[in-house]
């Protein structure tokens, strides 16, 4: 079957008809509102480019990027790299222990994003039971005021929040590498660097990929995390924004072309990381 | 112009008007009579004030259903009012800051000493604009009040007098707020000596913006909301709070920690909540009839001894609980609501002349948290 008749049977089916409706046209209709203007709270129709100008031409909107790719990309790659870590082991390392680590790394997604972050707030606080521990065991004399209402605080909660994602993303990816490619990489001379460098990366390069851009995605439209965890200057985020816009000021215009400035800004990301991993060797060059 | 029917439809399948809202004028006044008292009673208000308990009896009485939908933040009831399904709601809340604004955007309907007569009981300081308009008709009912001030843990800090006490450098990562453009612009406002009434756009960007900007330097976190601030005070993580209410130091005292909310000696925001009905209300009888039961007197005073707030009724206040009658000046409660707390009407959302635009105070804000 072509791939233009394939595209016409997925249009036409009911995967495609729900798409359709819950993506394409929300999105469609966000789209023609980033170029109406607002008048007393009324997105009035007409075809403006000033709302996209405000947000390309103002400084502000530009320390509120810079804050949000601040925050994800640390988050995406600690998030990453720390799934691949127990990725890893749960493929290749663990024996019996790994059903129960699966099972644990699955409970870890259940739990309620809001109860995590207050969780995080009780643990973190002044008062709460990080500085407590750190004074008792001497290494500070004073709370830490970083553990909470910082930058630091939001990757830390974010990342605690996607890995479980990573590592089952990752794990798949792993588990499905025939172990006896990496016996074979042993046998043949290479260092356990080498091995998973030449070898086990670049066969999981895809899944890497994706995870990573899906943390990114995702913590970068985050407007919860930022705004419990975050201080004043760190909870100013393209996420916070849009929310303000959408729901606040009702400036559905000014809130759309934020949106979609970020969405093109994604796009750079999707751009720059997969050339970034296709000249490291980390992603097939056939890869789609 | 071209495409505007789709953009007219598209707007319509949001939830949103493609006209620039209904007139108030037209809104008010309906000569339809109304139905019998009875059935749905939709309340869009801020958690408390539906009275859910206390008005129990008075529901069976009229055999009115309650539905409840809580505010956040003041800014977002225009968004809901005049969102996708918007229109379902009988009764929601402003205050004399946003008020005004409620008018112009068609969100009000002007309501008749006739059809609730509760509304000649209310304290002198209310039976002006923005609440009574010239016309003798009523924008909704100011049925409680106290103010925005700023509150201080009494164990940790010593009690502030101005608002400039708090840009101490030894404060600095000790002090919150509440995330909200409004009430923060108008606290800074008043701290540096400027009616937020009168306050110019060069105001803004000037002195009232170097304010927060210091005030920024001191934040430790933003409070989302008001149960935040509580929390923030409660597990010591701040010991200022600005915006702060005195209804937080009941809050605080139940869970062991002393806080006290005070009026700086610059001022402080007055607010007086008031329940208002919109045009768009499909049971203005039940809405009507909650109006006038909340001006009851002793329905009043029940509710704001609760509250250990004002009363917007005069009759009420020598019902008051003991507790409730301590928190203001009863004995000169005309010169203390015209004088020492500045109710102030919002920032207008089309330019007048060289007054900051709400356009412009939201930008503001917006400046100030992302620098």
């Amino acid at each position: 079957m072509s791939l233009s008749r394939r595209l016409a049977a997925f249009l036409i089916s009911p995967l495609g008809l729900f798409l359709g409706l819950a993506v394409l046209v929300p999105v469609s209709m966000l789209f023609a509102f980033s170029f109406f203007h607002l008048h007393l709270l009324e997105p009035v129709p007409g075809f403006t480019v000033d709302n996209y100008h405000a947000v390309v031409t103002s400084s502000l909107y530009r320390k509120y990027a810079v804050n949000t790719f601040l925050i994800a990309a640390p988050t995406a790659i600690l998030s990453v790299v720390a799934g691949y870590a127990l990725a890893y082991f749960l493929a290749f390392r663990a024996k019996r222990s790994r059903r129960f680590l699966l099972i644990a790394t699955v409970i870890a997604l259940m739990g309620s994003y809001l109860a995590l972050i207050y969780s995080w707030r009780t643990l973190s606080g002044e008062h709460g039971i990080f500085n407590s521990l750190l004074q008792a065991m001497h290494l500070t004399d004073e709370p830490l005021g970083v553990l909470l209402f910082s930058r630091v605080a939001v990757v830390t909660a974010e990342v605690n929040f996607f890995l479980p994602f990573t590592t089952l993303v990752l794990f798949s990816s792993l588990s499905s590498i025939p172990p006896g490619l990496e016996a074979a990489a042993r046998d043949l001379g290479a260092s356990r660097s080498m091995t998973l460098r030449r070898i086990l990366l670049p066969l999981s390069g895809t899944a890497l990929f994706g995870a990573t851009l899906f943390v990114f995605f995702l913590s970068a439209g985050d407007y919860i995390t930022p705004v419990f965890l975050g201080g004043i200057g760190s909870s100013a985020t393209f996420g916070t924004l849009i929310a303000d816009q959408l729901s606040t000021t009702l400036n559905y215009p000014l809130g759309a072309a934020i949106a979609f400035v970020m969405l093109a800004l994604f796009l750079v990301v999707v751009v720059g990381l997969r050339l970034g991993m296709r000249a490291g060797g980390l992603l097939p060059r056939h890869t789609g | 112009m071209a495409g505007g029917g789709a953009a007219a439809a598209l707007m319509a399948a949001c939830g949103l008007s493609s006209d620039s809202g209904s007139s108030p004028s037209a809104a008010a006044g309906s000569s339809s009579p109304l139905p019998p008292v009875g059935g749905d009673l939709n309340l869009y208000t801020w958690e408390g004030y539906d009275l859910t308990k206390q008005f129990k009896d008075w529901r069976e009485e009229n055999d009115i259903t309650q539905h409840l939908k809580f505010i956040t933040q003041p800014e977002e009831v225009p968004t809901v009012l005049k969102g996708a399904g918007g229109d379902k709601w009988d009764l929601s809340y402003g205050d004399n800051v946003v008020l005004t604004d409620y008018k112009n955007l068609g969100l009000i309907t002007p309501m008749t000493l006739d059809e609730v007569p509760g509304l000649a009981g209310l304290l002198p300081a209310f039976q002006v604009d923005p609440w009574k308009n010239e016309d003798g008709t009523y924008n909704g009912a100011p049925w409680t009040w106290g103010f925005t001030g700023l509150t201080y843990n009494t164990d940790n800090v010593p009690e502030p007098e101005s608002w400039q006490d708090i840009l101490d450098p030894q404060y600095q990562g000790r002090v919150s707020t509440v995330d909200g453009a409004l009430n923060n612009v108008g606290l800074a406002s008043l701290a540096v000596g400027i009616d937020p009434d009168e306050l110019t756009t060069d105001q803004l960007q000037g002195e009232v913006k170097d304010y927060l900007m210091q005030l920024k330097g001191q934040i430790r976190a933003l409070a989302p909301s008001i149960g935040d601030q509580i929390s923030l005070l409660i597990s010591g993580d701040v010991d200022y709070m600005v915006c702060g209410l005195a209804f937080m130091d009941a809050e605080t005292a139940a869970k062991g920690v002393s806080t006290k909310t005070i009026v700086p000696s610059e001022g402080a925001i007055g607010w007086a909540d008031t329940a208002f009905i919109p045009p768009t209300a499909p049971n203005k009888q039940n809405a009507f009839a909650w109006i006038n039961h909340v001006l009851d007197p002793e329905q009043n005073a029940e509710a704001n001894s609760a509250f250990l707030q004002g009363p917007g009724v005069a009759a009420a206040i020598p019902l008051l609980s003991a507790k409730a009658k301590a928190q203001y000046p009863y004995d000169d409660i005309d010169n203390y609501l015209e004088n020492t707390l500045t109710f102030n009407r919002g920032f207008p959302r089309e330019p007048e002349g060289d007054r900051a635009t709400y356009d412009q105070v939201i930008q503001t804000w917006e400046e100030v948290k992302g620098s």
